[in-house]
């Protein structure tokens, strides 16, 4: 005989008790910082204190009349577009390498794998280390093979200074995007290629018209995801250039650090704040419209 | 059913274990300690320190955080604004009027008096207000003025006495890719030391007695038009130069001349000792006012108020005078011998006699490192002046100085003038646009 009964009255509010932990944890985490840091945008706050006058919207108004704002927001758009091109392609072009059946494979894909898992604060100090004009190791090699007659200036150039961090963020991401893409490629069915080459289709014809139309909706996907996640990257830029020289290197993120925590001027870095999770909004709904589209092409 | 005896036992045996703890964490004084003095020989002797003061008072625990020059001052402020500062950290001088105008920081009178103000060096204790918020541990001269006598005695050339001399000689020095000078122009606050020592050389000042904003003077200019004529004789990476390029790229054997801390021949003795048999010391050469003026600056450790979230004052106080006097004061010294100057001047002898043997008997490092005077710093330049090659101290000091040097105001004017060209007597102008701004905003509050 079965246990199942009718949902009784008393139920309905045991379900909802039952949500209350997660619920005021969700608050406490998420909700309550994005109120205190709409809240401390409206205000002056400066050093010593966690609140201020209330000066309305002063601090978005002051923000997109400054130079450095929209240097920053240019800067964010070449770091973010640069890496994540050069991470789709190499990745792509990674896995379907690594999609082959070849000896040794597992060991390739671990060492292929491997920059992601370095820490961040290790993998960038020795970047620094091999972009040093004069010790670094990658001019020395650069000059010994003839390619440059002169050390390159990696971070200290302000036309180097973007190139260089955006290879050490394809370098640390990459491999992100090969795992992503790599799972899709074992999941097309063989029978398609068979097929295909009994029809007399060539390696190109293959992969334009059976890989390519698999891979798309989770590259499109991965590459936004990607997107999103170099938007507000910190860590990488901060440790390697500063932001500099002078503001090369400074995306929003860095500019937000730069006013919070150089010149405290906490009400105006958390307007920026703002006004940089309001972008990332817009990317994050791009990113729900098309997964929606990808299920429901499923 | 009845628990058995056994496991009652137990839970009387964990609860009564865990009331012993607990009654003994609230009996323990945490005394946190931030600083700056990174290098494994002073982290070693901090903990040997540390250790030998928990054994004489068991009831404090020091906890110690060693962090970067410049990761210090974030920390600082962040940890200001969320009431969290450790009780005793490393104070930099242009904090120290802001700090304690705010009651951010303890008066330290007290122990100063203990110590003697007579002990001291001239110049290493600075009062706000008539009080002592910090106590020095350690003075910093960035003026030494290295050269390689090698290449100089192969090229026919003498260590320099002005700046004149200087350029002719990075511009003989400079040729089969070595370099004839060296200097950071990365925006950084070695930066903007090293653009100081160069300003006050030159006559010019960030503010005046008055405390008004001067940095657009013609000493400035000509500070700005001699960095910008020795990038040329410097490798082009300077733009990114701080602290510790300073001193590696010197290492690599390429560099004629360098100014810098007596940190610099520490490591070489290290890790380079060929190199450092062929390096000499001399007084920094003097600026076009005539006058060489050294960036010499104490540095020292202050008491957090408990505005701020300091807990345990009294431990604090009574770690801070164990670890800035006597023999801690010498042992820590000597972690990097010459670099690491004594600021009471019994230590600073005894300090020099230990030291001078294990580099060689070459005492003329150690004597140069020594000598402070006829230095500034940045809460005690306003107003100064230059006469028959002295700097002459106002007696102000300075609270809008603190600001600038955080945001790297100096450093990014050194920035526009090195790695983009802009004219000097511009970049100058830029930056007291840029000073006077902030000096402003800090009145109005």
């Amino acid at each position: 005989m079965s246990d199942a009964r009718t949902v009784q009255p008393g139920d309905r509010t045991l379900a909802y008790l039952t949500l209350v932990p997660s619920a005021a944890l969700l608050i406490l985490l998420s909700a309550v910082p994005t109120v205190t840091v709409f809240a401390t945008a409206m205000q002056d706050v400066g050093l010593g204190a966690l609140s201020g006058p209330w000066v309305g919207f002063e601090n978005f108004i002051w923000a997109l009349n400054n130079g450095a704002f929209w240097t920053a927001l240019w800067n964010t758009f070449v770091w973010v577009f640069g890496s994540v091109a050069v991470e789709m392609v190499l990745g792509l072009g990674i896995a379907l390498l690594l999609h082959q059946s070849f000896a040794m494979r597992g060991i390739a894909r671990a060492i292929l794998l491997a920059p992601y898992l370095v820490p961040t604060i290790v993998a960038v100090l020795v970047w620094r280390y091999m972009f040093h004009d004069i010790v670094g190791i990658l001019n020395f090699f650069l000059m010994d093979i003839g390619v440059i007659d002169r050390p390159l200036q990696w971070l200290s150039s302000t036309s180097w200074a973007m190139v260089s961090v955006i290879i050490v963020g394809v370098w640390k991401f990459f491999p992100f995007v090969v795992l992503a893409l790599l799972g899709i490629l074992q999941s097309i069915p063989q029978e398609q290629y068979e097929a295909a080459k009994i029809d007399g289709a060539s390696a190109f014809q293959q992969f334009w018209r059976i890989t390519l139309p698999y891979v798309m909706p989770v590259f499109i996907l991965t590459a936004l995801l990607r997107t999103i996640w170099t938007f507000h990257k910190f860590e990488i830029i901060y440790l390697l250039t500063g932001g500099g020289p002078l503001d090369a290197t400074t995306t929003l993120p860095i500019l937000v650090y730069q006013k919070g925590f150089v010149d405290f001027e906490l009400g105006r870095a958390a307007a920026i704040a703002i006004l940089t999770f309001v972008i990332l909004a817009a990317l994050i709904a791009v990113y729900f419209l098309l997964m929606r589209r990808a299920e429901s092409k499923q | 059913m009845k628990p058995s005896a056994p496991l009652a036992g137990l839970v009387i045996a964990l609860c009564a274990a865990g009331a012993m703890t607990t009654s003994a964490l609230a009996q323990t004084q945490v005394v946190r300690f931030l600083h700056n003095e990174t290098d494994p020989p002073s982290i070693e002797f901090f903990n040997q320190a540390i250790a030998e003061f928990e054994a004489a008072n068991p009831d404090i625990d020091v906890q110690m955080e060693a962090i970067s020059t410049d990761g210090r001052l974030q920390k600082v402020m962040a940890s200001i604004n969320t009431k969290t500062m450790p009780e005793v950290f490393k104070l930099l001088p242009e904090e120290r009027f802001e700090f304690a105008r705010r009651g951010y920081i303890l008066p330290l009178n007290d122990l100063v008096d203990q110590i003697g103000r007579e002990n001291y060096i001239d110049g290493a204790l600075i009062e706000v207000d008539g009080n002592n918020y910090d106590l020095p541990y350690t003075l910093g001269n960035f003026s030494l003025y290295y050269t390689r006598s090698d290449k100089f005695a192969e090229l026919g050339l003498s260590p320099a006495t002005n700046w004149d001399e200087m350029k002719a000689n990075a511009e003989s020095l400079t040729k089969d890719g070595d370099y004839g000078f060296i200097f950071p122009a990365g925006k950084n606050r070695m930066t903007s030391i090293f653009l100081s020592h160069m300003m006050w050389s030159a006559g010019g000042t960030y503010f005046d007695a008055d405390l008004n904003v001067t940095f657009n003077n013609p000493g400035t200019v000509k500070a700005l038009e001699f960095l910008r004529d020795m990038a040329a004789f410097s490798p082009e990476g300077i733009n990114s130069y701080s602290y510790g390029d300073m001193i590696n790229v010197y290492l690599t054997g390429r560099i004629g001349q360098d100014i810098y801390a007596p940190r610099l021949a520490a490591n070489a003795l290290a890790n380079t000792p060929d190199l450092f048999g062929n390096t000499d010391v001399s007084p920094l050469p003097a600026g076009p006012s005539g006058a060489a003026v050294k960036f010499v600056n104490a540095n020292g450790f202050a008491l957090s108020s408990e505005a701020v979230g300091s807990k345990n004052v009294e431990a604090a106080r009574k770690f801070l005078e164990f670890i800035a006097t006597g023999d801690r004061l010498a042992k820590f010294s000597m972690t990097a011998f010459p670099h690491l100057i004594p600021p009471i001047k019994d230590v600073q002898q005894q300090v020099n006699a230990m030291g001078t043997p294990k580099l060689g008997g070459r005492a003329e490092f150690a004597d140069l490192a020594f000598d402070t005077s006829n230095s500034l710093d940045f809460d005690s330049e306003a107003g100064a002046t230059f006469a028959d090659g002295k700097a002459i101290r106002s007696g102000v000091i300075n609270p809008y100085i603190g600001p600038i040097v955080a945001r790297h105001i100096p450093a990014e004017v050194v920035q526009r003038v090195v790695l983009i060209g802009e004219d000097p007597a511009a970049a100058a102008a830029w930056g007291q646009e840029q000073m006077q701004a902030i000096v402003d905003d800090l009145k109005k509050n």
